[in-house]
Parts: structure tokens; C-alpha cells; sequence
């Protein structure tokens, strides 16, 4: 660390080459648009549902009265779409069979759930990824139906979906199968993408997946979230900006009100007078890292009055058995890191009326094993990490081998 | 074509394609980047990030092991196979999951992790395997692809804005680059873990106001230059070296730092580069860096297989074994994906230098944290280890698998700016059985 700062300044121009071959080549923008034409591959992608569906104003042509789902649009899906767009069902044969891209077209829960909720979008047609695929033009590869399964949909026919939409997309009485659907288009996707390439070898480890337990690598993230998120109003970002200079606040989810709230790289300035400036978001915290900062066991406090924080990361900070006391009243506090805290046995006793706890990080606290296993006893689904399973040392001959390059 | 008609192009190319050209020239005879530090915006945001629901892993440790590292003599043992050779196999903690005897400290932890040892790629070549395992796209001439470690930060955004999001520790030769996105995106190098990052404090010479002077006076005489040129690409510079400024001031610097580890805990993770680099990615991770690649190399075991891999395997062994004891200890894990992956497997017929060839067809990696459920092998091969006989998985499956666990949406398409589509894994499907 002797050498003169502009060191570090030229470390930038060494990186010049690397950078040079970076995209496109910078050269020759001017031809290109001609030499890629023949090969370019298609603009937008069919499930990229971030991008907003092409802009088509023209007509909107709203036609007298309500349109009604099940005896007008209903029956363009049902000849154009569902065939390949219902929900996952055994065909004659025993084949699994998935609704292509995620996209379910045969239930409202699949309409209104999959991709995310945006093959159809109350009121904004243009926002809708169904308007979007079948206004496609005709060559477009992404346009729905494809190519090779159908014709595209009439103009009246499209028409006519847009305008339901713009009138608010009502189902009516209208359910579908009634199957259900998971709104994750990826992993729709993935299922789908598993099933085709190994059917083979894993058909029985698939349907036992289908089966039952559908949702479980989502039980304890998604579905408690979107159980605490229940009528919660999701905070204006102009709210979330006025934190910026202290605190990194972001959703726990795009769509969900909740909160993730962290502090890297200005934890020095994380005091308990900036825990207290969080008010505003308690309602909303569902996550709050506060590692390494100068936290003590008076902003818990105002951290005990969030009602919906399930992950709590205090570690390497000088919260005592008070300020744990205080959080062991927190209702849905699933994940508490109190690594290298001050925490004892006091407070750990404490943590024994919070039974919503699943991890418990005491690793390089005052905390005693006995505390552990009578805390244990008391919350035995809980997973207590008392201390770290570290490897003995290296030989000297082993850490020789690690170090000769060859 | 014809100069007219070229002339014509010009012209009609919008003032964004011009910026574009602009950028691309300053990018390249400028550098306009410290890997990952320049605020740049010197491209507009294509898509918002966007996050899945199985969103656990906030950081990726990914280790890289450069070579190739043989399959059946490490993560994937076959006892009892004529292609097994020499090394034996070791029981772990996990019921059913066998390690070569190489790895007895990682046996220990084998309930954390899980080995997925059914990966099968057509890429034998080391520099395009290689940029196949980090891009998930085949290298090409056309067009370079973004590193995982670059989408990661561009879907998920970085956590710490005073340190780069992306860092790379050893390695060298072929690096992973930020490809079509912002260079602010690119890794920070840093050859040596043990030495941390290099030059970032004033010599003694200098004053701090002194060098505030000189900021100064660089500023002053830039002043001129930015009148004339109203060019954000030329702002862009400016903001390389104040990041970079911003970096040398920043009280995480410590985060680089080994020596604040206590001597025991630099034991513990193995007197060597690959331990160091574990100790380091550790130290980013706990100051909310979104990805550190640790590389090390030497597994191309061409000649002396088993004589080198006793050598080359205790250090992968201490230190991926500590590094997951460790951040489990520190709570950690839970939200920390761990990576360890190579470029292929190597050939399952020992030839006659005792060695084993490059063996794209059947190889292993492994997982764990961040959400992943441990103690399992996912897939398998056949006795010999030649064939995948059970739920391939492809480089771009495992790719997406990575991406899922930290949160990015594996079908969000990012248009280049030549108007390609591209997703994190291409067109790979995330193996969401791995996760508890």
C-alpha cells in the first residue's frame, strides 16, 4: 500500500483491452443495421413480460354494452388458444401434459395468475401479454397461434378481446377448470422444461412432484409473505427515496409491499437514532440487516413494533439479553442472527415464547449449551446454530500442495 | 456498399446509435471502468429487475476450478468401477453421498451441500468451455456475453454502493467480463486474496489535501473538455475516477483486508491462494457483495492425475469446508449461495501417463446454501462414470439454477444493444427440486 494512488488510477487503462472487446464492436455502427438484418433474431422475446406490450392506439373502437366472457370471448379461446394453453392434465396415453410458456388459458385463476398476472391486465389491453401476442404480425415468430398450429386470430376477434379488456376483464361467474395454477412463469417453465428433456427417467419423481405438495419450494418464503402482505398498500417510492442516504430499502419482491431493509457500506452511521427514523416503514419490514452496526438494545424497541419482520440479521453488534428480550415478543420472526452479540442465557430463554422462529444464529455469544438445549426443547422445529462446524487445520505438506502452481 | 449509401445510414442512425458509437469508441481507448466502480449510466437501463419468489441467496461465493476437475476421483466416485483408479471413496455425513478420499474435511460437511453430478455439456475446449460455464452462451465472434457474476448485479442490483458488486479473486489468463452491459458491471480483479486490494491508500508523500488539490486541478483542466464536448461518456470518466476516489475513502475497504482475520481463522481456511480467496469472498459476502468468483487453477490433469490431485485437492477441501462452516456459524449460509463448478470432467479410461483427458459428457459441481437443500446428489451416472444415465443437467441448467437462487428471473430477456435478445442462462430451465 506504498505505491502512489495513481496506481490504482492506471489500473483503469489496463483494463482498456478487456473493455475494447466488449458488445459490439464500436467501429462500424453505421453498417451494421445491414450486415445484421438477415440474421437478427427477433426484438422481443414471447415471454419477456417486463417489456410493455407494443403500443397499438389505434382502434379502440368501444362497442355498445358489456362484453360477456363466456359467450363471447370464451369460445375465440377455446377454438384458437386452449389446446395448447390448459391447464397440466394426463393425456390417454399417461403423458404429463403442461400448458405451453406457463401460459394457462383454460381456468380465470390461470388468466388472471399466470406469467404473473399480466396475460391480461384489467382496463390496459396494451399492457396485456395476450393483446400483445396475438396482434403480432403475421411473420412474427412469436406471434400467437403460431404459424405451423393456426391461422391468426380475425381483427373483429382481437377487437373484441381488447375491448373486454378496456371494460375490466370480467370473468363473470365464469371459473374454468378450477385447476389450480402457481404464478411462476419460470417455473412453469422449468417444470415444463424438465418434463420434456427426462421424462424418461424421472416420470415417477414428477408426478410425485405434481401431486401433493405442489408449492414447496415456496411454502415458507412466498406464501408466508404474501399471508403477512394481506391488505397491506404497498408505500409510494417517493416515500422509500427519503431513507436512501442511510438505509438500502427495497421490495422483498417486485409486486409485494413488503420490505427488505439493509445498511451495507454506511453501517457506522446505523445508530439507534436512524432505527427510530424507520418508523415510517414499520409496517412494512419484513427484512432488517443491521450487522456490524452501533445498534444497542434501545432501538429495539421501535424494531419489536414491526409487526410483520420475519428476518432479523443483529450479528456483531451490542445487543444484550434486554434488547433480545424486547424482540422475542415479534409474532412472525422466522430468522434471528444474534452471531457474535452479547446475547446470553437470559435472553435465549427469552426466545422460547417465539414460536415462529426456524433459525437461531448464537455462534461467539455468552450464550451456555444448556440455554441452547432447553430452548431447543421448546421450540423444536427451531434450527439453533450454537457453533461453527470448522475444519481442523491444514498440514504444512497439504498447504505446500495448495500453494505450488503448476 | 457504396459510400452513398453508407453516408446515407449515417444519417439516418438516431442520436442514441450515435451515443452509442461514442460510448463504444470512449469504452475502448478510454476505459471507463474500475471494475465495477464507474457510476457510469452510460446506457440506459434496458428492463427492471425483476425477482422471483424463491428468493433466498442475496450474495454467490463462486468458486471456479480451471481445468477441468476429474468427476470420478472427486465428487463423483465410483468404487468398485475398473475406471476408478487409485482413490478410494469416502463415506460422508450424508446418507448415500460418496466423495473421493480427497475430500475427508468436506465429508464433514457433505449435509450442506448437494453434488450435481449428471452435468453434460458437448464443449471440450478449455477457453470456450470455460466462457460457456460463466456466459451460459457459446463464445463467438459477433458478440461478447455478459459473466453470471455481471447479470446477477444488473437483475439484482448492488447492495453495498460503496463497494464493487462484482469481484474476482485469483485466476487471470481468461477473465469473465460484463460483455454487452455497462462496464461498471465487470468484475474487480484482484490476483492476490492474501494481499487484498493494492494502491488504494495515499503514499505518504502525499497530504490528503494535497491530493484533494490535485483532484482539483484535474477537474479544472477537464472543465474545458466538458464545455466543448457535452458527452456523458466523457462525464463517465470522470465518474471512474471518483468512484474510484469514493473507494480509497470508503471505511469498507477493511472489507479486503485479511489481515484483521485472527491467525486461527486464516488456518482454518488453508495457508494458500484458494483458502485465501475462500477467507476473502467470506469477508466481501459479510459487507454485501452480490458475487465473488475465487478461481483456482491446475486441474488439467493430462499427465500424473492422481500425484497432482493429491496435491491440488487439499486446498479445495479446507477451504470450501471452512468457508461453508463458517458462514453457517455466521448465519450466513442461508442467504448465501456457494458454487464450486469446473469446466468439464475428465475421462473415466486412464491413459497410459497415468493421466486423464478432457470429458465434457459427464462431470460434477456442487451447491449449497443460499436455499438449497443439502445432503443430496442430484442426477447420475452410469457405474463407469462415461454416461449420464439420470437427469442431465445442462450448463445452462445450472446456470439458470444459480440465477433462480439469487432472484433473477430466468425468462427476462435483456436486449443487447445490437438488438439481440439474451437471458441470464440462455435457454436453461433452474433445477427448482434442489431447493428445501
Amino acid at each position: 500500500m506504498k505505491l502512489l494512488p495513481h496506481a490504482l488510477f492506471a489500473f483503469l487503462f489496463s483494463l482498456a483491452p478487456i473493455l475494447a472487446q466488449n458488445g459490439d464492436t464500436p467501429a462500424k455502427p453505421a453498417e451494421k443495421p445491414v450486415e445484421e438484418k438477415p440474421t437478427q433474431e427477433p426484438e422481443v422475446a414471447p415471454d419477456d413480460s417486463s417489456k410493455p406490450a407494443k403500443p397499438q392506439k389505434d382502434d379502440t373502437n368501444p362497442k355498445a354494452g358489456n362484453i360477456d366472457f363466456a359467450t363471447q370471448i370464451l369460445p375465440i379461446l377455446e377454438k384458437n388458444c386452449v389446446e395448447c394453453h390448459k391447464a397440466p392434465y394426463t393425456d390417454a396415453d399417461g403423458k404429463k401434459k403442461r400448458p405451453k410458456g406457463g401460459v394457462i388459458l383454460d381456468s380465470k385463476d390461470g388468466m388472471t395468475k399466470a406469467k404473473k398476472g399480466k396475460l391480461v391486465v384489467a382496463k390496459k389491453p396494451d399492457d396485456s401479454l395476450i393483446v400483445h401476442s396475438i396482434s403480432l404480425p403475421a411473420d412474427d415468430e412469436d406471434r400467437m397461434p403460431p404459424a405451423k398450429k393456426g391461422d391468426p386470430l380475425a381483427q373483429d376477434d382481437i377487437d373484441l378481446i381488447k375491448t373486454w379488456i378496456e371494460q375490466g376483464a370480467d370473468f363473470g361467474t365464469w371459473k374454468g377448470t378450477g385447476a389450480k395454477t402457481d404464478d411462476k412463469s419460470s417455473n412453469d417453465k422449468a417444470e415444463k422444461g424438465k418434463a420434456e428433456k427426462d421424462k424418461d427417467s424421472k416420470e415417477s419423481k414428477e408426478s410425485a412432484d405434481t401431486s401433493g405438495e405442489k408449492p414447496k419450494d415456496d411454502d415458507t418464503g412466498k406464501k408466508g409473505g404474501e399471508d403477512l402482505a394481506l391488505g397491506l398498500e404497498a408505500l409510494p417510492e417517493a416515500t422509500l427515496a427519503t431513507f436512501a442516504d442511510r438505509f438500502t430499502v427495497e421490495v422483498v419482491e417486485v409486486g409485494s409491499p413488503l420490505l427488505r431493509v439493509t445498511c451495507y457500506g454506511r453501517e457506522a452511521r446505523i445508530d439507534d437514532a436512524a432505527i427510530a427514523a424507520l418508523v415510517p416503514l414499520s409496517a412494512h419490514v419484513a427484512e432488517l440487516v443491521l450487522a456490524r452496526t452501533p445498534v444497542t438494545d434501545a432501538a429495539m424497541t421501535t424494531i419489536a413494533a414491526m409487526p410483520r419482520l420475519s428476518h432479523l440479521d443483529l450479528r456483531q453488534t451490542a445487543i444484550t439479553d434486554a434488547g433480545c428480550t424486547k424482540i422475542a415478543s415479534l409474532a412472525h420472526l422466522r430468522s434471528l442472527n444474534l452471531h457474535g452479540t452479547k446475547v446470553g442465557d437470559r435472553g435465549l430463554a427469552a426466545l422460547s415464547q417465539c414460536a415462529s422462529l426456524q433459525s437461531l444464529y448464537v455462534w461467539q455469544t455468552p450464550v451456555s449449551a444448556a440455554a441452547v438445549v432447553a430452548l431447543q426443547h421448546a421450540l423444536p422445529t427451531a434450527r439453533v446454530v450454537f457453533a461453527a462446524d470448522l475444519p481442523s487445520p491444514m498440514t504444512e505438506e497439504q498447504n505446500r500442495g495448495g500453494r505450488a502452481r503448476r | 456498399m457504396n459510400a452513398r449509401r453508407l453516408r446515407q445510414l449515417a444519417i439516418a442512425a438516431t442520436a442514441a446509435t450515435r451515443r452509442d458509437f461514442v460510448t463504444g469508441i470512449a469504452r475502448s481507448l478510454l476505459g471507463l471502468s474500475i471494475g465495477g466502480l464507474a457510476l457510469g449510466g452510460t446506457r440506459p437501463r434496458l428492463a427492471q429487475p425483476v425477482s422471483l419468489p424463491n428468493r433466498k441467496a442475496r450474495q454467490v461465493i463462486y468458486l471456479f476450478l480451471r481445468g477441468g476437475m476429474s468427476h470420478i476421483d472427486t465428487l463423483d466416485p465410483k468404487p468398485g468401477s475398473k475406471t476408478q483408479g487409485p482413490v478410494e471413496a469416502l463415506r460422508t455425513r450424508a446418507d448415500g453421498v460418496l466423495l473421493g478420499q480427497y475430500f475427508p474435511k468436506l465429508a464433514q460437511q457433505a449435509d450442506k451441500v448437494c453434488i450435481v453430478s449428471s452435468m453434460s455439456s458437448k464443449q471440450g475446449a478449455h477457453p470456450q468451455a470455460q466462457y460457456l460455464m460463466r456466459t451460459s452462451y457459446e463464445k463467438r465472434g459477433t458478440i461478447q456475453h455478459p459473466s453470471l457474476g455481471a447479470w446477477v448485479n444488473r437483475m439484482a442490483g448492488r447492495q453495498n454502493p460503496e463497494l464493487p458488486g462484482h469481484v474476482i479473486l485469483g485466476g487471470g489468463g481468461d477473465m469473465p467480463t460484463a460483455g454487452f452491459f455497462p462496464p461498471s458491471l465487470a468484475a474487480l480483479p484482484i490476483g492476490d486474496a492474501s494481499t487484498g486490494l493494492q494502491n488504494a491508500a495515499l503514499p505518504r508523500s502525499i497530504q490528503a489535501a494535497r491530493f484533494d488539490q490535485r483532484l482539483r486541478l484535474l477537474a479544472e483542466m477537464n472543465r474545458e473538455f466538458h464545455s466543448a464536448h457535452r458527452e456523458r461518456d466523457a462525464f463517465a470518466h470522470d465518474e471512474a475516477y471518483a468512484a474510484a476516489v469514493r473507494l480509497m475513502r470508503s471505511e469498507d475497504l477493511v472489507a479486503f483486508d485479511l489481515d484483521r482475520e485472527p491467525e486461527a481463522t486464516r488456518e482454518v481456511y488453508g495457508d494458500n491462494p484458494f483458502g485465501a480467496g475462500c477467507l476473502l469472498a467470506r469477508r466481501l459476502v459479510e459487507h454485501g457483495v452480490r458475487f465473488v468468483e475465487v478461481v483456482s487453477d491446475g486441474f488439467d490433469t493430462h499427465a500424473d492425475n492422481f500425484d497432482r490431485l493429491s496435491d491440488l485437492t487439499p486446498a479445495i477441501d479446507q477451504g470450501l469446508a471452512a468457508l461453508l462452516a463458517d458462514l453457517d456459524g455466521r448465519g450466513l449460509l442461508e442467504q448465501t449461495l456457494v458454487v464450486l463448478a469446473t469446466e468439464f470432467g475428465r475421462t473415466p479410461d486412464i491413459d497410459q501417463d497415468q493421466g486423464r483427458n478432457h470429458y465434457p459428457k459427464a462431470f460434477s459441481c456442487l451447491l449449497a446454501g443460499g436455499g438449497i437443500r443439502g445432503g443430496q446428489r442430484y442426477g447420475r451416472t452410469d457405474d463407469e462414470g462415461r454416461e449420464v444415465l439420470e437427469a442431465p443437467v445442462s450448463i445452462q441448467d445450472f446456470n439458470a439454477t444459480i440465477a433462480y437462487a439469487a432472484g433473477v428471473a430466468t425468462d427476462e430477456v435483456v436486449i443487447s444493444p445490437s438488438g439481440r435478445p439474451f437471458q441470464v442462462a440462455d435457454k436453461g430451465y433452474p433445477l427448482t427440486d434442489l431447493f428445501a
